[in-house]
């Protein structure tokens, strides 16, 4: 039986890159880990509900945002990362709920990132990159949808994989990010009532 | 190398996971996640000393109680809890698992260690009561508590050091209710100081 931990990640002989866990379990969020914000009246709380982890809702404005991440300290790789998320969108209609491996969480302009893209503009969950100067949208095939699923983004030399429930679904080959990243979740809502997001688990390590 | 990722440690990918949380009780404070349910001036400090974790101290008449403050991710009748545990006073009234409110014992499922009693003992409750008294006595050494609640195949079942305790299971009044890890430590019979150490928590839906 392997004892450790370490062991059980790392081969013999070899030092263990930069990992993190988090599940989302307790009275509050990990704020020495985690900066959360919102726009308008959006809240970032635990949530008191069966696998409910944390919620991030917006408030009834549209436009209102809740997010949380890493606040622009950036341990992993753009060409050697993963992250696994479990998360559940509240309402489908009106969200825009998405997940990144992004290396700034306060702007879009000239973003860098990897992103797990729930948004009404697609029918089907996406994959988008971009580098700072464009981007790519990768379609999954899969239908948006509120149901929990297990998310993972993989970063390598050349290429990004998403992977729906261990299901590589899209792979992105261009406009890839090369600056240092963090991870980064969201909920918007454009319309007059709350949309969210709940995380129940979030893994993020550089291979 | 066994896992590339701490999630396949005990899920694949293909399987959704359920919520999970393991806490090591190491550092200078106890983390946030945790909350005093308790009174009368209870403290939670960790230890300074090799394995110590962190000690639970109620005072007189008080408890200490620590939970997650009603966040409740964990299905009360359909989860697994594991953790540490050391009592250490002569007269005390010292519990380990899953409630759905820290300060009752209504929903709940959780080890008992009672200086009024002999034996150890499981407690569940789904608004109607059942004590499953073990064959294994109390005691004040370090000891590894896991309870595995399977509502779906109508058991509870206490493990104490990894061996299914001796008259160890409950068939009966399991609960539905969503519920919290929680701690807890006063006295038995007479009001007085009580402390109680944990090194490790774990506790994940099944």
């Amino acid at each position: 039986m392997t004892k450790s931990i370490y062991d059980q990640l790392n081969a013999s002989g070899t030092v263990s890159k930069q990992r993190f866990v988090e599940t989302f379990s307790g009275d509050a969020l990990d704020t020495d880990r985690w900066s959360s914000e919102v726009v308008t009246t959006g809240t970032v709380a635990m949530s008191d509900s069966l696998n409910g982890g944390i919620n991030l809702a917006t408030g009834t404005t549209s436009g209102g945002r809740a997010k949380i991440h890493f606040n622009n300290i950036r341990q992993y790789s753009p060409t050697g990362s993963a992250m696994i998320a479990v998360a559940q969108r509240n309402i489908d209609a009106n969200n825009y709920s998405e997940m990144f491996l992004a290396n700034d969480y306060s702007s879009s302009v000239n973003a860098q990132w990897a992103d797990i893209y729930h948004r009404p503009d697609s029918t089907n969950i996406r994959l988008q990159t971009r580098d700072g100067s464009g981007y790519n949208n990768t379609d999954t095939g899969v239908a948006r949808h509120i149901n929990s699923m297990a998310y993972k983004l993989e970063l390598k030399s050349a290429s990004c994989e998403l992977s729906l429930d261990g299901v590589v679904k899209a792979i992105s080959t261009s406009s890839l990010p090369t600056a240092k990243l963090q991870p980064v979740f969201r909920t918007e809502t454009d319309t007059t009532s709350s949309r969210s997001l709940n995380l129940t688990y979030c893994e993020v390590y550089n291979t | 190398m066994a896992f590339p990722s701490v999630y396949e440690m005990t899920n694949p990918l293909t399987t959704v996971r359920k919520q999970h949380f393991w806490e090591y009780f190491s550092g200078a404070t106890l983390n946030s996640r945790w909350t005093d349910h308790g009174a009368s001036g209870p403290t939670y400090v960790m230890n300074d000393e090799v394995n110590g974790g962190v000690r639970l101290t109620s005072s007189g008449a008080g408890y200490a109680i620590m939970g997650f403050n009603n966040k409740r991710p964990f299905d009360v009748g359909q989860c697994t809890f594991i953790g540490t545990f050391r009592r250490n006073s002569d007269d005390q009234y010292a519990t380990a698992g899953l409630r759905n409110n820290p300060v009752s014992s209504s929903n709940g499922s959780y080890m008992l260690m009672d200086t009024g009693a002999s034996n150890i003992q499981l407690l569940n409750n789904n608004g109607s009561a059942t004590t499953t008294v073990t064959t294994t006595p109390i005691h004040k050494n370090w000891t590894t508590v896991k309870i595995e609640n399977d509502r779906a195949g109508t058991s509870i079942k206490l493990s104490l050091d990894g061996v299914l305790a001796s008259n160890g299971t409950s068939t009966t009044n399991i609960s539905s209710a969503v519920g919290q890890p929680v701690f807890a430590t006063l006295y038995s019979s007479s009001a007085g100081t009580t402390t109680l150490d944990t090194n490790y928590c774990e506790v994940f839906n099944t």
